[in-house]
Formats: structure tokens, C-alpha cells, sequence
């Protein structure tokens, strides 16, 4: 959350992982001009408020790439020894919803 | 996959996943099925999969056995230890009554999945991880065994 009240892109993305995934060095920028769908960017705008559009669009595609690399990880260990059984999304599902 | 077969992978309920030590080297090693299981259904919806960067300290070797570790390191998030996590991890250490440079290392994870708005902690030793969430009351945090 910022200090205005508005959403991340991040948090909005799906407000996981939002502290964490945030606080990592803040990189170089490049400027640069790309096109997109009008839909898309009204949508963006309207969802993140008044927060800088780059930001937003930065963060999301932050977020979009995290999951694009996460998949690939599960796609090669799904290849190497298989897709994970039945049994085994019960398992931690049991442990995810285990009271303390 | 066997023809015909339909592959259902859930959901993940948990807003994300944090590695420690044990957790790394077995989605490195991927001899685990529920490592695979917790990846999978966090891929589906969308939940990041974090090792804090103080993991890396205590586990890799600095040479070539570290291969499939940074395989592994491409396509997950390495998580700063900021001010904010570590004055945390000190806390949890402190309520879990806990000391010692793995206290320490397993406290930063769970500090980490704290900062994270909770989540599941990949992790060979469940018991520490469990007593270290103890000490978290805001979210929602769960050790789950790999071997």
C-alpha cells in the first residue's frame, strides 16, 4: 500500500507476496513507447487510481514474468519425474489448513 | 501423462511460498512430490514461490554442486532481508525462545512468509517452522514436510 492509500500494481495484481516482492532494489529504467489497447490502459488507471501509470505497468509485468518463469519450473519438473499425485495435493492442502 | 487422463491441479489457498534450506534443495533435487504439488497449485493461481536471500547463504556451496540450485534460482524470487524482516526474525526467535545461527536463518523465513501476507514454508524441518509462526498472530503461516 502507499502512503496515498492507493494500491500497488502488485497488491492489485493479486495482493500476494506484496511486502516482500516490493522491497528489492530499485532497478535502472529505460524510457521507452509502446503501444496498447485503450481498454486495457482505461482499465489499469481506473483499478490503481491516480498512481503513475508506468509504475503500475512496471509492477504488473513484474508479476506476469514471476509467473511465466514459475511455470516454466513446473513444466521441467513435471517433464523430469512427472505431474504430482492425487494424493499429494492432499497432503499439503491437510497441512495448509491444519489449526495450530 | 497417461491418455485420456485428466490432470487436476487445485488451487493454492496460500497468498505464497517460502523456501528454506530443505525446501530449495528439494525442488532442486525434485524427488519430492508434495514440493511438486505446492509448486504446481502455486503456478495455477498465480502465487509467488520466495527464498530469502539469507537461504542462499546457508545452503548453496559456492561451486558447481550448486547446478540445479540455480536452475531453481532463475525462476523464483530472491527476497532481500530488509530492516523491517530481520528486526521481525529477532522478535519470532525471542518468543520462540530460540537461539543459534539456524534459529536465526529459519526465523528470517518465517519472517519473510510474514511480509508476505502469510503462507506455506517449504521446509525438512516443520517443527522449528511451526514454533517460529507461533509468534505470528496477523497471518497465516504453515510449515509443509518435504524429505
Amino acid at each position: 500500500m502507499t502512503g496515498s492509500g492507493k494500491k500497488s500494481a502488485a497488491e492489485g495484481a493479486s495482493g500476494r507476496g506484496r511486502n516482500v516482492l516490493a522491497q528489492a532494489a530499485v532497478p535502472e529504467k529505460e524510457k521507452i513507447s509502446i503501444t496498447l489497447d485503450k481498454t486495457l490502459v482505461d482499465e489499469i488507471r481506473a483499478h490503481f487510481g491516480g498512481r503513475a501509470l508506468s509504475a503500475s505497468i512496471n509492477e504488473l509485468l513484474h508479476v506476469a514474468l514471476a509467473q511465466e518463469r514459475l511455470a516454466e519450473l513446473v513444466s521441467q519438473m513435471e517433464a523430469e519425474a512427472g505431474p504430482a499425485s492425487p494424493e499429494a495435493y492432499d497432503r499439503v492442502l491437510a497441512q495448509w489448513f491444519e489449526a495450530r | 501423462m497417461v491418455r485420456g487422463a485428466v490432470k487436476k491441479v487445485p488451487l493454492a489457498p496460500w497468498p505464497a511460498v517460502v523456501l528454506d534450506s530443505g525446501g530449495l534443495w528439494a525442488v532442486a533435487r525434485n524427488d519430492d512430490d508434495d514440493a511438486r504439488a505446492v509448486l504446481a497449485a502455486s503456478s495455477r493461481a498465480g502465487v509467488p514461490v520466495i527464498v530469502p536471500a539469507a537461504v542462499l547463504a546457508d545452503t548453496l556451496f559456492g561451486d558447481e554442486r550448486d547446478a540445479r540450485a540455480n536452475q531453481v534460482l532463475k525462476r523464483i524470487k530472491v527476497a532481500p532481508v530488509t530492516d523491517a524482516i530481520a528486526r521481525s526474525a529477532a522478535k519470532l526467535k525471542r518468543l520462540a525462545g530460540m537461539t543459534g545461527v539456524a534459529a536465526t536463518i529459519d526465523a528470517l523465513v518465517v519472517a519473510t512468509a510474514q511480509a508476505a501476507g502469510g503462507g506455506v514454508v517449504l521446509t525438512s524441518d516443520p517443527g522449528d517452522i511451526r514454533a517460529l509462526a507461533d509468534g505470528v498472530t496477523d497471518t497465516r503461516i504453515r510449515p509443509v514436510r518435504v524429505s
